[in-house]
């Protein structure tokens, strides 16, 4: 039986957090440019990562994730049992739901329950088999087969919620109001006022794990551009921006900037089911073609990160370094030539309008002889048509490559549940079966040598190449608060910002 | 009557469009919860979860089948919920409602009086204002964002007076109209996309109003009413004003289109949480029940306006009202 057992060190502070010594503010006021709806784990909004983070202020997971990596939360301890097809959890005592009544592991098993009949966006139940009480503090959960991301990806991202208020709830998206929002997390619901994205939440007394840093939370919602402005003007107490200039600007004085790490992607698709993109060596012209460092250079002016053809960024702790196509335009010359490319034939690379990185990417690949017409649209229609393969080159920035790994399975092993899979899968025996043995891999080392090789096989194949990664910064007051932290792979499954709950409590 | 079944056939032919126009986009709307071109990488929507969301929404039924729930939910005055707000869209729509109607009605008041005064007033004194006429032209011929980023950056900015972003101070109790002690904070949120909207909409009130009132002023009723001694501005308020504002009327009608598209623009500048942030938001998410319902009321909100706007007319002008209905 291979064992794993966490046990949580009763003072240990968590990496990143702030001191319990530390005197709790009176309120904090954070941004987000769009609103994100009604904060119950139903009713928020899946456009970006806002309204998740904010959910989790309220509610409570199994585990929870700091600046080193997984830590217990919920769930002082755990272990994986029958080569990880059983994970028995053993929970925290004297945990309270926020309408004081406590928390136990019959409300752990109705979650899990709740969620695999009324789907939850951020999390994948589709490997649990079972998940039952065997007393109130001990959780079993089957699984189907074993899953590796399980505690990163699972356990880590569903919440918990009370069995006293959902199981009577039959249409979960419709239901709100003030018993919506009861869970067991460091702040409790206050006000949310639709339309304004105003969000007031205050300090949970009774919270198991520290003392809420502030009395009230409060968000606010700034249009991205004007969140520099709107901390300028004292409207907010923290801004996010991923643009290098204006953190530039901020650095110093009165101000302070978090950088988070390359946790966002900027990468070209190729479509391997047309031509010339199922040509392997014409996939590697194009990545010679390109001068990588350059592009990002010219888009974000500075923290370029150049992008790793194994997809993986550097800086986290799954990258492997593989082949990184150097900048080379008679190599290229000489791929395109050993497979008689045609000059004559015009490429179509689909991307966001005003994209600068598509029309350099134009321009240093008519340098080598092809021809590119960049065809624009905005991303719902980007999305669409790369779902339907109606592609050859797609240009996409996005988060999500920080986490667990096993998004290199998904995307590029025809596993994935979205459209992130765009026609990138790779027919390739070798790496199907690393990309299933990872999944299940219990042993941390052999995983990683196994997601290097996948890196590997990525770099050799390019089904898509990573133009350049982009960090996000945090600029924030420095009086307001000065407690921020870089959660490791970003938070829950990889969301790359700083509003993890860990650093507004003091432990 | 004949006007009645026209409007009658506009209806019909307006629901079908905003029915249709929706689902003419790329993308349905959970493939862009799913995928939303970027941010959401992270998402995942089993196979199985998909198809539940699908059916929930209604959205797995033919396109008929859709079309005749949503004539069904209208008339029971339901418009369904917003797939990407989880809300009643008949709640979102009523919460929003307000902000925009204040923006509209202070902006075409704005714009309107104070083109209309300073129309008539440049074609009574014709030849000493082209410098103006010159300025309200360049304004004009400016899209309602670049005008809204100067007001932000001049009044914002430059001398920060006024806030840029919102429509009340956060949690100060002035989350509502319900004005009280919050009447000086909603204003200072609503002065800028205000000003923005009216500068825009302004120049066409000027120049319409200066142009009908030269050719008024040519009129052989002008020099009669001189004749008979009545002061200059008894002529230009009674007999030129009146009669020059004709035009305006119309224009009122045809503006209002253009002005929920500028307010669609400048809400989402201004993070102003009315119809056209919402409008913008629905679009982007492809949230069907939101975007259908918000052209259908659009679309009678238009009509209506200009059912108003031709019964004003009527009204004030003897000889159209001398004319059969159309």
């Amino acid at each position: 039986m291979l064992s794993a057992a966490v046990a949580l060190g009763a003072c240990a502070p968590f990496a990143g957090s702030a001191p319990a010594s530390a005197t709790p503010g009176k309120r904090i006021t954070l941004s987000w440019w769009i609103d994100t709806g009604y904060p119950s784990p139903f009713s928020f909004s899946n456009v970006g990562p806002g309204g998740v983070v904010k959910e989790t202020m309220l509610f409570d997971t199994l585990v929870w994730k700091d600046g080193r990596g997984v830590i217990p939360w919920l769930a002082e301890s755990w272990n994986v049992q029958d080569g990880g097809r059983t994970i028995v959890f053993r929970l925290r005592a004297n945990v309270r739901w926020h309408d004081g009544r406590p928390f136990s592991a019959e409300d752990a098993a109705f979650s899990f329950s709740y969620f695999a009949k009324h789907p939850y966006g951020w999390a994948d139940l589709n490997s649990v088999a079972s998940a039952t009480a065997d007393d109130s503090r001990t959780l079993t959960v089957k699984l189907q087969w074993p899953f590796a991301p399980f505690i990163h990806d699972v356990a880590g991202v569903l919440p918990m919620i009370p069995t006293h208020v959902w199981s009577a709830v039959s249409d979960p998206l419709r239901f709100q109001g003030p018993d919506a929002v009861i869970g067991t997390g460091p702040y409790v619901f206050g006000s949310y006022t639709e339309g304004q994205g105003a969000y007031l939440f205050k300090a949970n007394d009774g919270f198991f794990a520290g003392r809420p840093a502030f009395r009230e939370l409060a968000y606010r919602l700034l249009p991205e551009a004007q969140q520099p402005l709107g901390l300028q003007n004292g409207v907010v107490d923290s801004a996010l921006s991923t643009a290098y200039e204006v953190q530039a600007h901020f650095n110093g004085g009165d101000y302070r900037v978090l950088k988070t790490a390359p946790l966002s992607i900027v990468r070209l698709l190729f479509n391997v089911n047309r031509p010339p993109f199922d040509n392997r060596d014409f996939r590697r012209a194009v990545a010679h073609a390109l001068d990588r460092a350059q592009i990002g250079q010219r888009v974000i002016h500075g923290d370029v990160v150049v992008g790793s053809p194994g997809v993986i960024p550097p800086e986290t702790p799954w990258y492997r370094a593989v082949s990184q196509y150097s900048y080379d335009p008679d190599r290229a010359k000489a791929l395109l030539s050993g497979i008689g490319y045609d000059p004559a034939t015009t490429i179509q690379l689909l991307a966001e309008p005003d994209a600068p990185d598509s029309q350099l990417v134009r321009s240093m690949l008519g340098a080598v002889g092809i021809k590119v017409q960049i065809v624009t649209a905005d991303p719902k229609t980007r999305t669409a048509r790369m779902k339907a393969l109606d592609f050859q080159m797609g240009l996409q920035k996005h988060i999500g490559v920080g986490g667990d790994p096993d998004f290199l399975r998904r995307w590029y092993a025809g596993k994935a549940f979205n459209a992130f899979e765009y026609g990138n899968v790779i027919h390739r025996a070798d790496f199907s079966a690393l990309a299933e043995r990872q999944a299940s891999e219990q042993d941390p080392v052999a995983r990683k040598t196994q997601v290097g090789q996948m890196q590997a096989i990525l770099a050799d194949e390019l089904p898509s190449l990573a133009l350049y990664h982009r960090r996000f910064y945090l600029i924030y007051r420095r009086a307001a608060w000065d407690r921020w932290f870089n959660t490791a792979g970003g938070i829950m499954s990889g969301i790359p910002l700083v509003d993890n709950k860990l650093a507004l409590v003091l432990h | 009557m004949r006007s009645a079944i026209r409007y009658l056939l506009l209806l019909v032919a307006l629901f079908a469009i905003s029915f249709a126009l929706p689902r003419a986009l790329p993308g349905d709307p959970l493939a862009a919860l799913a995928s939303g071109g970027g941010q959401d990488a992270l998402l995942v929507l089993t196979p199985q979860a998909h198809q539940q969301l699908l059916a929930y929404y209604g959205l797995d039924q033919p396109l008929p089948h859709q079309a005749l729930r949503f004539i069904g939910e209208m008339i029971r005055g339901d418009l369904g919920y917003s797939i990407s707000a989880s809300q009643p869209v008949t709640r979102l729509i009523l919460d929003r409602l307000p902000w925009t109607l204040l923006l509209v009605a202070l902006s075409l008041v704005l714009a309107g009086v104070f083109g209309c005064a300073a129309g008539l007033l440049a074609g009574y004194r014709h030849g000493r204002y082209e410098r103006l006429s010159a300025v309200l032209l360049l304004v004009g011929s400016l899209p309602d964002f670049v005008v809204g980023i100067g007001l932000i950056l001049l009044l914002g900015v430059l001398v920060p007076i006024l806030p840029t972003s919102g429509a009340a101070t956060s949690f100060a109790d002035c989350g509502g109209l319900a004005i009280g002690g919050c009447a000086a904070d909603l204003a200072a949120h609503a002065a800028l996309p205000v000003l923005t909207l009216a500068l825009v909409q302004l120049p066409a009130f000027f120049l319409l109003m200066r142009a009908a009132t030269l050719g008024e002023l040519g009129q052989s009723y002008i020099t009669a009413a001189r004749a008979r001694g009545l002061t200059e501005r008894r002529v230009a308020t009674r007999h030129v004003g009146r009669n020059a504002i004709l035009p305006i009327i119309t224009l009122l009608g045809l503006r209002l289109g253009t002005l929920l598209g500028g307010v669609v623009v400048v809400e989402t500048l201004f993070g102003y949480p009315g119809l056209g942030e919402l409008t913008y938001q629905a679009a982007l998410s492809r949230d069907f029940p939101v975007l259908q319902a918000l052209f259908l009321l659009g679309g009678v909100a238009i009509l209506a306006l200009n059912a108003l706007a031709d019964l004003w007319r009527r009204r004030i002008d003897p000889r159209l009202r001398a004319e059969p209905a159309a």
